[in-house]
């Protein structure tokens, strides 16, 4: 609902508080309006619940020269007002996730942000940030915050973890202030491309907003929060119920690539070690806007160190999680100069995009004075490494590792080609839990970008010889056994075993 | 990252430090929101403060490039009739916006005050 309000000059942004039941939405918010300095609007509780929404209305910070007003609101957290829910969460810019990180409530937090995550797919234009304050941090049982996030990674989700007790008002501004600048980077996108409606907001206040949703109902909520509110699970609610099926509505967004090539570049090279862009790098500054930026804090949660290759390029690993990598010829004196850059690189990555993992994002950061690119990449197991974890252990584990090399070596050389860029074709690069295989390497540096290339079936079955050529002869011992399990895997299916069976009874018949 | 607990007892520390202190926030750079504040004044606004002293460091690092200044950016100082204001950078992406009565304290002890209170934060 981003929008450019020309009466009060100020862009209007809204931040939702979404969350299970008492995982503390409605503390958050009180705590956020105490830390402000401002009232909240919560209106018709019902035994201490919240039945419609807490509002709190903030005014500051600049964007782009105007004022920023945040609505800030909470939604019910009752399964049984999941409409209410949903309504109030497709008018969010940014969603602020609160969760009860204790250990006993993190099964069910992946099914609440998946959930979640479908609706906010709904939501037209830019995406829309979603930061997981991970709430309750003081009581006995609070999982770890690498806990946390491995539980939330498990799920494929991209978000921003913030720790917070909110009954004592620790981490939530923190929480609120960061979502701030992800909705930002949301409105500068719609800014950008010219999308940023100019009007004043239909609803101005708590009391609007009350009103807007009661004649959307039409009164079709009100019997369950009449009849007390229990704490029901969504994992209590049948699919068929109301809430079930608003909470099952989830169509994926996806963003057109722009199918343009990049042009190659050339800029000042910084010798002096490079300094690593954080999550409060200047909006424009990355790319994609808000999964960038969500990247981006959480490769800070742990830096990686840096070190640098023959070629100049800066490298770095943060934990077994991310690589970082500023190519050689990545460092700009100018802005501009950098900006022109990352534009260029990100068109490039946009353009790839059915090629790559969707893990990454480009950054320009400031370094000693200047500029410097960066690309941010999730380590994932490549079908090379995969292959060779399994080389050690059974033939069935062999078996499946080869097939998956040969299915995954033929969507790459199926799919690369239509990439904007040339991405090298090997085992190394390819992704292991990716279905068609994705790229999953750096992409090539921006002085290096040459256009892609064809490759024909005699130039595929040439490479993945070659490049399974040492695998097979370590596991030559074990052919038979190998062959022999491979056809038992299941033949049929997008990943079959049945073409890769003839594809190694031809290799290993060369080897 | 410090948590606003952090911050505000930094700014207590600072208001204890330096006679005529009227305000204090924490600034994040990018959005001009502030992650923690204190004003002694009911008609200093503080969050309109913060606001547009950010867009005055953004302008200053502009200036930086501009000139071509291979360095960081490290304090302002503001000298007005009655009151010192001064901007300290904690973090590239966070600073301290401070303002005092001229008449209580001068610029070296309000310098002085900020850069113990402020360092090692984040």
């Amino acid at each position: 609902m981003v929008l450019l309000d020309p009466e009060s000059d100020s862009v209007v942004i809204r931040v939702v508080y979404d969350g299970p039941p008492e995982a503390g939405k409605t503390t958050s918010v009180r705590a956020l309006a105490g830390s402000l300095g401002r009232p909240v609007f919560t209106p018709g509780q019902v035994e201490g619940r919240t039945v419609y929404f807490d509002w709190l209305d903030y005014t500051g910070g600049l964007f782009e020269g105007h004022r920023i007003r945040c609505q800030v609101v909470s939604v019910p957290g009752q399964a049984t007002l999941a409409p209410r829910r949903r309504a109030l969460l497709l008018t969010a810019d940014v969603v602020v996730f609160v969760a009860d990180s204790r250990r006993e409530a993190l099964d069910a937090l992946p099914g609440y942000l998946q959930g979640l995550s479908g609706i906010l797919a709904g939501v037209p234009g830019p995406p829309v940030g979603l930061v997981v304050q991970a709430n309750k941090r003081d009581l006995a049982g609070a999982a770890p915050v690498a806990e946390v996030r491995r539980v939330l990674d498990a799920s494929g989700l991209r978000v921003g973890i913030v720790e917070s007790i909110a009954v004592d008002a620790a981490g939530v501004r923190e929480g609120f202030v960061f979502a701030v600048r992800l909705a930002l980077d949301r409105a500068r996108e719609q800014l950008r491309t010219g999308r940023l409606a100019r009007s004043r907001p239909e609803v101005g206040s708590g009391e609007e907003l009350l009103a807007a949703l009661q004649q959307a109902e039409r009164g079709a909520l009100d019997l369950a929060a009449s009849d007390g509110l229990r704490h029901i699970h969504l994992s209590e609610v049948g699919a068929a119920s109301p809430a079930g099926q608003a909470l099952s509505e989830a169509v994926a967004a996806e963003q057109a690539a722009e199918h343009e090539v990049g042009r190659v570049w050339h800029a000042q090279e910084e010798e002096r070690p490079p300094r690593l862009p954080g999550a409060g790098v200047a909006g424009g500054m990355i790319w994609p806007p808000v999964h960038g930026r969500l990247l981006l804090h959480e490769t800070e949660e742990a830096p990686p160190p840096l070190s640098r290759n023959a070629d100049g390029d800066w490298y770095g690993l943060s934990g077994t999680c991310w690589r970082v990598q500023s190519p050689a010829h990545a460092a700009f004196t100018e802005l501009e100069g950098g900006r022109a850059a990352l534009i260029d690189w990100a068109r490039v990555h946009s353009a790839s995009a059915a090629a790559l993992s969707p893990e990454r994002c480009i950054v320009l950061g400031e370094d000693h004075g200047g500029w410097r690119l960066w690309q941010v990449v999730r380590a994932e197991e490549s079908v090379e490494e995969r292959l060779l974890a399994a080389e050690g252990r059974d033939p069935g584990a062999a078996a499946q590792a080869l097939v998956d090399c040969v299915n995954s070596f033929g969507d790459a050389v199926r799919l690369f080609p239509r990439a904007a860029c040339r991405l090298p074709l090997t085992l190394a690069g390819l992704g292991a839990g990716h279905a068609p295989a994705r790229f999953v390497g750096l992409m090539p540096a921006p002085a290096f970008v040459r256009p892609p290339e064809p490759c024909p079936p005699a130039m595929a079955d040439a490479l993945l010889a070659r490049a399974l050529g040492p695998h097979l002869e370590r596991l030559s011992v074990e052919r038979d056994r190998i062959m022999a399990a491979m056809e038992r895997l299941p033949a049929h299916g997008s990943h079959g075993a049945g073409p890769a069976v003839a594809v190694m009874r031809r290799l290993w018949a060369t080897t | 990252m410090a948590t606003e607990k952090d911050l505000m007892d930094a700014i207590a520390r600072i208001e204890s430090d330096v006679t005529g202190f009227i305000a204090a926030s924490f600034v994040d750079l990018e959005s001009g929101m502030t992650l923690a504040a204190k004003s002694n004044r009911s008609d200093f606004d503080l969050s309109v403060a913060s606001a547009y002293n950010s867009e005055m460091v953004k302008q200053k690092l502009k200036i930086m490039k501009a000139l071509n200044l291979k360095t960081t950016l490290e304090d302002m100082l503001l000298t007005l009739g009655d009151q010192i204001h001064l901007i300290r950078m904690v973090t590239p992406a966070t600073f301290l916006y401070f303002a005092a009565d001229k008449g209580g304290t001068n610029l070296a002890i309000v310098r002085t005050a900020v850069n113990r209170h402020t360092t090692g934060l984040f």
